[in-house]
């Protein structure tokens, strides 16, 4: 079976969930893991950082499931 | 409490029903641990395939409500994971899978939690509840169904730099197409993880 790459967005956000900084289609084990000032990192599907055209200053709302 | 939960609910095999434990030596015997099939990124180990005792056992985990049997189960992967530590793997903490919330609450606990902290107990590793799953909370309304699902489907979040520098075991019941422990896995990198191995009950991929 040949690899799929599944790569990932990832956002940094700081404590009132506002983005410090985004990162598209990560290739996960070559992760870039800091960002200054970010609290949580998010995971998400490839693609969704394009999509929403989320950015650095977006404040983002979110919860638990 | 384990002699209380006797009386109310006697333990059987899950494979072969015999009473004592909630899976018997001889079917555990019968698990088959194998390597999981989750491409270059991200390598891992299963007790067993999903089948036969084993899925019969991870049942009974998840609809089941029954605590010791995560126990029992947990053994199962501790095996794997000192297995891998024998060969010369080096690993810091043990990170789980986390449940959806509300399936939290539905069932009242979490397995994969359950799982998790007694893998981490066998081995003598931290349980680091690193990861948690969220979902946009801005209205939907004008979002069409596929995009709906998708938004529901759920992320990790981590806190950032929470796992810097260390060397992950992700702990997980089964995994059917691997997709959520390599989400889990790069998320746990995303926040900060050296290297993340998969480590599940059973394979049903």
């Amino acid at each position: 079976m040949w690899f799929m790459r599944f790569p990932i967005d990832a956002v940094w956000v700081d404590r009132s969930r506002r983005v410090v900084k985004v990162r598209e289609r990560l290739r996960p084990w070559l992760l870039a893991a800091s960002a200054r000032g970010a609290d949580e990192v998010i995971e998400l599907p490839a693609g969704t950082i394009a999509r929403t055209g989320t950015q650095a200053g977006d404040e983002l709302q979110y919860e638990p499931v | 409490m384990g002699a209380l939960s006797d009386l109310v609910l006697p333990r059987r095999c899950s494979g072969c029903r015999a009473p004592g434990e909630w899976l018997c030596l001889e079917c555990r015997d019968a698990c088959e641990p194998e390597p999981l099939a989750l491409g270059r990124a991200l390598a891992g180990r299963a007790a067993g395939t999903f089948a036969g005792p084993l899925r019969e056992a991870i049942h009974a985990l998840k609809y089941g409500g029954e605590h010791a049997l995560a126990i029992e189960l947990g053994a199962l992967v501790a095996a794997e994971v000192a297995r891998d530590l024998a060969r010369g793997a080096v690993l810091d903490a043990v990170v789980v899978v986390p449940l959806h919330r509300a399936r939290l609450r539905e069932r009242g606990y979490d397995q994969a939690h359950l799982l998790a902290a007694a893998v981490a107990r066998s081995c003598g590793l931290p349980l680091l509840p690193a990861l948690r799953r969220i979902r946009r909370s801005v209205p939907q309304v004008e979002l069409d169904r596929a995009r709906r699902a998708e938004s529901v489907r759920g992320a990790f979040v981590g806190v950032a730099g929470s796992l810097r520098g260390l060397r992950v075991a992700l702990v997980d019941d089964v995994t059917t197409t691997g997709a959520t422990l390599r989400s889990a896995a790069a998320a746990a990198r995303a926040c900060g993880a050296r290297s993340v191995r998969a480590y599940t009950v059973a394979s049903d991929l």
